[in-house]
């Protein structure tokens, strides 16, 4: 059974609530996601779309073509910035430091090494990608 | 050392730093997992003065740290994109906005003690639970 997960941005204008299983956690050293991240890689907890419910605030939205070419939105806090979403036609994440308790979240795979910066770290012990992975990620 | 030129994911803001970073640092405090979504930030620490705008404005947003200092971080208000940050002491530029990333390579890690316990933590650089004796976290 889905356990609900809140989280929200820094600032507290930003509210949700996800009641999906996690699909996959990944770490994901796109360009796009160092510029969004203002960092070396991002971290995303993929779900069901239907999983998620936004309880407060609105999100900033900006749409653009990622790495592989393909129409990305990425939602943040703006007010304060914080990262929230990021989502194709294909799938739907969750930035993972946003959830309250990210703790438990535990990466299965590194994708677009390819575009990591050479003093990135980039774990041992997951998959490693060097774009996306075989399954429709974006 | 090439100057440091960079800007946000949309092209709004671009920036120049005629100067080269005192220090990069991987951030792993709660408040930059939150500012970039992930398991650290990445900053380039330059004096204030040295970065020039060259088109467009951020947005500010200031927050209390977990050292209980004030810091403000600064973003594009249309995408997202972070870009830098202060605490009054120190100005840092977030590494993911360079044109050149590779450039600003980190060589220390501060507030390990708040790291999730999935984050990728580099090997070759110096390690500090809280703030380095320098102030870089303010």
């Amino acid at each position: 059974m889905a356990a609900l997960t809140t989280g929200g941005c820094r600032c507290g204008t930003v509210r949700y609530e996800c009641t999906a299983d996690f699909i996959a956690t990944t770490l994901c050293y796109c360009r796009d996601c160092q510029r969004s991240s203002g960092s070396a890689v991002g971290c995303f907890v993929l779900i069901r779309r239907d999983g998620m419910r936004r309880r407060s605030g609105q999100t900033t939205c900006y749409t653009v073509k990622n790495d592989s070419d393909r129409t990305i939105t990425r939602e943040f806090c703006g007010e304060c910035g914080s990262p929230l979403f990021a989502w194709t036609a294909n799938i739907f994440a969750v930035t993972a430091a946003s959830f309250d308790n990210p703790a438990g979240i535990k990466p299965s795979m590194a994708i677009w090494v390819d575009s990591a910066q050479p003093w990135a770290p980039i774990p041992c012990e997951i998959e490693r990608f060097a774009k996306n992975p075989p399954i429709s990620s974006g | 050392m090439k100057n440091l030129s960079g800007g946000c994911r949309c092209g709004a803001i671009r920036y120049s730093c005629f100067c080269e970073p005192l220090a990069v640092s991987y951030c792993y405090c709660r408040d930059c997992q939150k500012a970039s979504g992930g398991p650290f930030c990445n900053y380039a620490v330059v004096p204030a003065e040295s970065v020039k705008l060259i088109q467009g404005r951020p947005k500010s947003h200031k927050v209390v740290a977990d050292r209980g200092n004030e810091v403000t971080r600064e973003f594009c208000g249309n995408c997202g994109a972070p870009l830098f940050a202060k605490n009054g002491v120190v100005f840092v530029i977030a590494v993911g906005s360079l044109d050149e990333p590779s450039l600003a390579k980190p060589t220390i890690a501060i507030w390990l003690a708040s790291a999730q316990p999935w984050a990728p933590i580099p090997t070759d650089v110096a390690r500090f639970n809280g703030n380095p004796p320098i102030t870089l976290g303010g």
